[in-house]
């Protein structure tokens, strides 16, 4: 019966991949075992009653202490680590690239280039990342202890005791059509780190003394990253608010997305990008002519952006598929 | 009172019921079959508590486990394994230290009530 398969996705879903199916084939055995052989919904409602709520019995599940950092806290840390993971490859991916490029062109110096603009971007990287970590943390802790009702046998949305007759609204979408809280995290998470490091840049942060970015040129574009920040907060809170990948959705997902790869464009190609003075400082620095260093940053840039532009492409392409699938 | 009263019994059974589960365990027992077989004695045990505290068990190698999928029905079959059956031991010589001592307790309590 549909509400058994229903109510074991609704615990298994929370529990690791590992896990699942064993779990869920026990589970189902199990409820099976106490019903009697020609069983009605009220049956099933009876015996699915005496389980209780399947995020509780999830939970028991999960052994993890769940005294301070609960289920969306983890989530958002099993979600940075993703990310981390995910900024890691690129840029080891980068440090390869340009030391094959080296060796073709023959030019030592273009290697220990890469590897320490690298160096540089992972520090920066990584002060932000643990701060947005920090202060992400805090407010799900501080939503988590203020914001949700504690009394564990309690739904936290209505504070009533678990029914069975809650299933039919906390799942109608099939799980594949669902669009994953983690991912909204992730992309909540990635729009703040990029604001903040636009910001930065713009006010001419960068290695040694020099600025990175023509400071002036970022300050132009302020606007629009604003705009940018606002509307993908709009897009991530519609999507957490509709839940799962419909038309309308994948539309306004797309629409953003792209607006903000034609901004990504625009910003790349603009030849004043960088600031002259750090390109001095490259070329100081690792003893190459100003106008044969030129160009490996917009390199690095261009791979970057091109590895960023093809990420969002396979999303919106995955989120059309998703939309496609049936309701039941 | 209730509310205090529920969580000091919860956490007065937690410990006890790894203790009924193992106990029963000698022979490999399924899930409901287990339930049933405690329920003859008049111990109630959570379906939520149960599987979880089972798969628990299996992990820290108290039981092992196996699948039966020869019936129509397939079932997961869990037994004592040779470490949990020293454990049981152990932990039940425990228990009955413990309630004689605290009958002990309770009797002087008692006592002193008379006085």
């Amino acid at each position: 019966m549909k509400m058994i398969d229903k109510y074991i996705h609704e615990v298994t879903y929370r529990l690791s991949p590992k896990i699942q199916d064993d779990v869920a084939l026990e589970l189902k055995s199990s409820i099976e075992d106490m019903l009697p052989d020609d069983y009605t919904e009220d049956d099933v409602k009876e015996v699915l009653t005496e389980f209780g709520d399947p995020s509780k019995l999830a939970r028991q599940y999960r052994e993890r202490p769940s005294s301070l950092f609960g289920q969306q806290v983890y989530d958002f840390f099993i979600s940075s680590l993703k990310v981390g993971g995910f900024i890691f490859i690129v840029i080891a991916l980068v440090i390869a690239v340009t030391g094959i490029m080296a060796a073709y062109t023959g030019e030592g110096g273009l290697f220990t280039l890469a590897t320490t603009i690298s160096g540089d971007l992972i520090g920066a990287v990584l002060n932000i990342v643990a701060h947005v970590f920090f202060w992400g943390m805090l407010v799900f802790v501080f939503l988590e202890r203020i914001g949700v009702h504690r009394d564990e046998n309690s739904s936290a949305l209505t504070g009533e005791p678990w029914k069975p007759e809650d299933l039919s609204h906390s799942l109608t979408t099939p799980w594949k059509k669902s669009i994953s809280k983690a991912s909204i995290y992730l992309s909540f998470f990635w729009s703040v780190v990029l604001t903040i490091m636009y910001f930065t840049a713009a006010n001419g942060v960068g290695p040694g003394e020099t600025a990175v970015f023509n400071g002036s040129l970022l300050r132009l574009f302020t606007p629009f990253v604003i705009l940018l920040a606002a509307a993908s907060l709009g897009v991530n809170m519609y999507k957490w608010k509709v839940g799962h990948w419909n038309r309308i959705v994948v539309v306004v997902n797309a629409s953003f997305h792209f607006i903000f790869v034609v901004f990504l464009i625009l910003l790349a190609s603009r030849d004043s990008l960088f600031d002259p003075a750090f390109m001095t400082y490259l070329s100081e620095r690792f003893d190459l002519s100003t106008g044969s260093i030129e160009m490996y940053p917009y390199v690095m840039l261009w791979i970057i952006v091109l590895s960023v532009i093809s990420s969002i492409v396979y999303e919106t392409i995955l989120g059309f598929k998703k939309a496609r699938i049936k309701h039941n | 009172m209730g509310d205090l009263l529920h969580s000091l019994t919860t956490e007065l059974r937690r410990g006890s019921l790894t203790l009924a589960v193992l106990s029963q365990l000698k022979t490999p027992q399924y899930g409901y079959s287990l339930v049933q077989r405690l329920d003859e004695y008049g111990m109630k045990i959570d379906q939520s508590t149960l599987y979880p505290l089972l798969r628990r068990l299996e992990k820290q190698e108290v039981v092992s486990s196996s699948w039966d999928t020869s019936e129509n029905r397939p079932r997961k079959y869990y037994v004592l394994s040779e470490y949990g059956e020293e454990i049981f031991q152990e932990l039940k010589s425990q228990w009955q230290r413990t309630t004689e001592e605290l009958n002990a307790l309770l009797r002087g309590e008692k006592n002193n009530e008379d006085d």
